[in-house]
């Protein structure tokens, strides 16, 4: 027994070692693409499309008011509270000091300015196939908005997911880093990329991860009592919308039988009804062109 | 128990078959016992006469003053009979897309459809001659049904 104690902590160390090197935040290198002056106008469309304001703004707020980016908003789930933080140009309290790299590396790699791990409900599993140019005009639109100085809160999170760099092993399994190249449709990128559908509409494994062989069939509400709709042209999905319909919905939040969007989606409305009406029939022709999937 | 079976399907056929099923309402019977099915089909006639409305809005409609009157007014009676229809510590509340938070936050849910009567009432009452009169008056009652359902309607 005492024979092979020695070469079990060996193993274990090489095992602890490698683990150590894969889970190691990485990060976007400087480039040109960043020197770039961001164009505020272009960076506002990004913001709608990206539903910053959704999580990013304090809970509750209307109109105007969800142009502070105060964070504070709960989310709930499997894994813990996680609670959304401060986005604000404040530079203390916000993402004020920011470059637009920074930006990048926490939307493209999940990966703090300080090189730590963002959990992944912050949803850079679909905003890492952002092109970078979007990201640099969304920083320049992010700082022309109101400074908050509210205080981030902590999430409150069980013993064994308080350790982030293990979410660097997470990532290996789940994040896909390709960025989105020009030769994805436009509402490929918006619905799989800036919108991130999926985070909501896709089931998620026993990790935490989404299942992609049931991509956007619809799952559970994560927040609580309820499920998110399938949203693929299944019989029990949107096989009976029109691409009419869809960018009806889009725009008006009703639906073909002048019902109205519920819950966490009344606020999507409110992102995608500030698009353009190309931006809507891209989101709506791409969905009618997913592959038909039953709801799990 | 053969009757409270048979409101369960109905009310989960409803819950589904209303986003599911584009242009044709799905059929559910009225029981003046079940608010389950009362509460459902008001809420169908609110969409049909929501459809109206847009189609006046958008120009599939001729607009009609009459029509639109008439359409503001059946919004307006739906919301006077709401309150009574979400009894608490029901088992069909859980087959219906009512949330949670009707029962969590009765007061809240009050006021909201206490707003609902008043901003219909106020559009029924000064009723439009010109459809940018109708968008106007729209604008403020159509956004009764996001705000609610953000916060009392969950899919099931």
């Amino acid at each position: 027994m005492r024979k092979l104690l020695k070469p079990t902590l060996a193993f274990a160390a090489i095992v602890a070692s490698a683990m150590w090197i894969l889970s190691a935040p990485e990060t976007l290198s400087d480039g040109a693409e960043f020197a770039r002056l961001g164009d505020v106008e272009k960076g506002r469309d990004v913001f709608y499309a990206g539903g910053c304001a959704s999580c990013h703004a304090a809970p509750k707020a209307e109109g105007d008011a969800k142009l502070v980016l105060t964070g504070g908003r709960k989310f709930p789930s499997a894994f813990g509270t996680f609670y959304a933080p401060n986005i604000s140009p404040d530079s203390k309290f916000g993402i004020g000091n920011w470059t637009a790299l920074d930006l990048a590396n926490a939307m493209v790699k999940g990966v703090s300015p300080g090189g730590q791990h963002y959990y992944p409900a912050f949803p850079y599993t679909s905003y890492s196939r952002m092109e970078l140019a979007d990201i640099v005009d969304l920083h320049a639109f992010l700082n022309t908005l109101p400074s908050s100085n509210e205080i981030n809160r902590e999430h409150e999170l069980p013993l064994p997911t308080r350790f982030r760099r293990a979410l660097g092993l997470w990532k290996l399994l789940y994040l896909d880093n390709d960025v989105v190249s020009g030769d994805f449709s436009r509402g490929q990128y918006l619905v799989e990329g800036l919108g991130h559908c999926a985070e909501c509409h896709t089931p998620r494994t026993i990790l935490g991860g989404l299942k992609s062989a049931s991509w956007m069939s619809g799952a559970p509400l994560s927040e609580g009592e309820g499920r998110v709709p399938n949203i693929t042209p299944h019989a029990d999905g949107l096989a009976h919308w029109s691409i009419d319909d869809l960018t009806e919905y889009l725009e008006s939040g009703f639906t073909p039988d002048f019902d109205s969007a519920s819950g966490v989606m009344v606020d999507v409305i409110e992102n995608t009804s500030q698009l353009s009406d190309e931006d809507r029939l891209a989101i709506a022709t791409y969905l009618k062109a997913l592959t038909p999937i039953p709801k799990p | 128990m053969k009757n409270s079976i048979r409101i369960l399907a109905l009310a989960a056929t409803a819950t589904f078959a209303v986003s599911a099923n584009a242009g044709s309402h799905n059929f559910v019977a009225a029981d003046v016992n079940d608010p389950v099915t009362l509460r459902i089909n008001i809420m169908q006639n609110v969409g049909a006469a929501t459809g109206l409305v847009s189609g006046m809005m958008k120009g599939n409609v001729p607009f009609d003053p009459i029509a639109a009157q008439a359409a503001l007014s059946t919004i307006n009676t739906a919301s006077l009979g709401l309150s009574g229809l979400f009894p608490s510590g029901m088992d069909e509340n859980m087959r219906s897309t009512a949330g949670p938070a009707i029962w969590a936050d009765a007061d809240s849910f009050k006021s909201a459809i206490a707003k609902f009567i008043a901003d219909t009432g106020a559009a029924k009452s000064s009723p439009p001659a010109t459809v940018e009169e109708l968008q106007a008056a729209f604008a403020i009652v159509g956004a009764n049904c996001q705000s609610c359902h953000k916060a009392y309607r969950i899919k099931r």
